[in-house]
């Protein structure tokens, strides 16, 4: 209650009241900050997005470690290393099991419009246990036979109806002029480098992408007994083998894509750099209607500094004022933004969800930015003298 | 008992060549309870004095005791502190314009750490029924007249019952009968309260309610009293 009564003495709500005088200077004000919010929010759900997009393929693979060529950038079109190291890890008493995987971008037909479209390709062993999801575990074996395939529901409308198609049989299409029949469906995701997946056996991946060495994987995913200390053996085999190839953790294999992504393309800058822009817009906003503010209260302001109102009262009042705003322009901020998520998970295909952390994230810098706005507005009023104002 | 005292005051504006004395060194006493008009022509230092008692400007030479606080020695703590135990009128009412005319009176209430709400708004309500605006309590200060707006000062003014008033040509924005009730309303009110009022005008239709009348021409108080209704 002291404290209370210390932002609010009397039960005078000034600051309110204040802002609430001039209806549409309180609008205009509330309305920069929800653009602000919505911006700062959808941008960081953008990025959240993306991050978590990027890693979909990742977080399904079965696997402690990975090897990879030490060009390797991210989870695409990668130069492959030699299968040979692969085996050679398997050398090593704490390996449980290795498993090569093929990577392609290839086009497939759309079974109604017939339009070529490209989709990633994962090609493995059947035999293997690549990726710790049930559906696809489950399905795996039908991928023996040559030609065969699994989809991915997630995948762009682009390549059709393929999921509707599959309730009344196979599907029949063409990947990179080969025929392709479509047994099953599994889970994954786009990722900024694939609209769609595709799930074929190691052989049917050099049957449509015959020029490919099959003893150059891509990627190659190591488990280890259980118990088995992953940066332990991750050093032992980078200490074992040549430097042909790149040892990551499952962890450091997630860290490089996320950082390929945020990174080394504009994707991340863009993002960032939009962020920082809707705080400066919405500083610039706040700032101008609360030094507004103080400009048309200064008189009054003033007498109540004659008459032994200390700089203190005004400067909790105009950051009152600051707090006010960035609540209420946050809330519908917020709403907005989770209608604008809605709108790019359906258009874009990009996992955006409205998360708490994140809107957190965005009060705490709306209210910095606020107050902020509202510190520099309260310069004014601090180095007035009611002498000179009278 | 004299609550203000004033000693060879002198204050001047500007710098080297451009530097003017407009207080000459000003000695004087304000006594508890006495309603002390300073009158005298536009220009002639009245509201400068005004300012410098009120501790709003800085003593350039001679010294003000307000209360016994020598406001030349005064720490910025001091001063707020002085500035509590002053109420003031201006010219200009400068209400806040967001808050009711109750809220408006109860804000130097929020100086006295066991005001709660409740009593303050029964003091700010018994104040007004003194100015005659009962009907008004609710009302903000757009939706008043001129004189009823300086009604509303004069109760915030005096509702923290400070040592000293300080009133800055009150009736220059009122026609005369306005005026006239406005300061007959500081007048009852003081006398009521013992409240010490120094009040700045050029208006000569009120220096009959001054129980010491001064006069300030270029710079130097006068005893001399002007006559009244002579105007200036």
């Amino acid at each position: 209650m002291p404290l209370l009564n210390k932002l609010v003495p009397l039960g005078i709500p000034l600051a309110w009241l204040n802002l609430i005088k001039e209806k549409k200077r309180f609008f205009a004000a509330v309305a920069g900050i929800i653009f602000a919010v919505t911006m700062m929010l959808y941008q960081m759900g953008l990025k959240t997005a993306m991050f978590t997009q990027v890693v979909f393929p990742h977080l399904m693979l079965n696997c402690d470690l990975v090897i990879t060529s030490p060009q390797y950038e991210y989870f695409g079109i990668s130069r492959g290393f030699t299968e040979k190291r692969l085996n050679q890890a398997f050398a090593l008493p704490q390996v449980d099991d290795v498993a090569p995987l093929y990577l392609v971008n290839l086009p497939i037909k759309n079974p109604l419009t017939k339009v070529n479209r490209d989709i990633f390709i994962i090609g493995f062993d059947p035999a293997d246990k690549p990726f710790s999801d049930e559906a696809i575990e489950s399905q795996q074996g039908l991928l023996k036979i040559p030609g065969h395939a699994l989809f991915d529901v997630r995948s762009h409308a682009k390549f059709g109806p393929i999921v509707d198609l599959l309730e009344e049989g196979t599907v029949t299409t063409e990947t990179n002029g080969r025929a392709t029949e479509i047994v099953g469906t599994f889970e994954m995701g786009t990722t900024f480098a694939a609209d769609g997946n595709l799930l074929v056996s190691k052989q049917t991946f050099f049957e449509i992408f015959p020029g490919q060495n099959p003893n150059l994987p891509a990627v190659g995913l190591i488990t280890l007994e259980p118990g088995s200390d992953a940066n332990a053996t991750a050093d032992e085999l980078r200490a074992m083998l040549p430097q042909d190839v790149k040892i990551m953790t499952r962890a450091e294999f997630i860290d490089n894509e996320k950082r390929y992504w945020g990174e080394r393309t504009p994707i991340g800058f863009v993002i960032s750099a939009s962020m920082a822009v809707a705080i400066i817009v919405g500083a610039v906003i706040v700032y101008q209607i609360l030094y507004t503010d103080v400009t048309d209260h200064l008189e009054e302001y003033a007498t109540l500094k004659s008459i032994g109102f200390k700089d203190s009262y005004f400067i909790s009042l105009i950051l009152q004022e600051s707090v006010i705003l960035s609540v209420l322009g946050f809330i519908p901020g917020a709403a907005f933004t989770a209608g604008l998520y809605y709108v790019t998970r359906k258009v874009a295909y990009m996992p955006t969800y409205f998360q708490w952390d994140n809107a957190g994230i965005v009060l705490g810098l709306t209210i910095f930015m606020c107050i902020l706005a509202g510190a520099l507005a309260t310069r004014k009023l601090r180095h007035a003298n009611p002498a000179d104002i009278f | 008992m004299s609550v203000i005292q004033i000693k060879d005051l002198r204050y001047s504006f500007g710098h080297g060549e451009t530097r003017q004395e407009v207080l000459h060194g000003i000695t004087a006493d304000f006594t508890q309870g006495e309603i002390t008009i300073i009158a005298g022509p536009s220009g002639s230092g009245k509201t400068t004095l005004l300012k410098l008692i009120a501790g709003l400007r800085t003593i350039q030479e001679g010294s003000i005791v307000i209360d016994g606080q020598p406001l030349e020695s005064s720490t910025q703590k001091q001063l707020v502190n002085v500035r509590r135990k002053i109420g003031f009128i201006f010219q200009s009412h400068h209400l806040i314009g967001s808050l009711s005319v109750t809220q408006n009176v109860m804000m130097p209430l929020t100086f006295d750490p066991k005001m709660t709400a409740a009593k303050a708004r029964e003091r700010a309500l018994e104040i007004l029924h003194e100015v005659d605006l009962d009907d008004h309590v609710n009302k903000k200060p757009e939706q008043l007249s001129g004189g009823q707006k300086q009604r509303v000062a004069i109760a915030r003014a005096l509702v923290h019952r400070p040592t000293i008033i300080l009133a800055d040509e009150p009736t220059a924005s009122l026609d005369g009968p306005t005026g006239r009730e406005v300061v007959s309303h500081l007048q009852r009110l003081s006398k009521e309260f013992g409240n010490t009022i120094v009040m700045v005008t050029h208006d000569n239709r009120i220096l009959d309610v001054a129980d010491h009348l001064v006069t300030l021409v270029d710079g130097k108080l006068s005893d001399h009293e002007p006559e009244i209704g002579s105007g200036f």
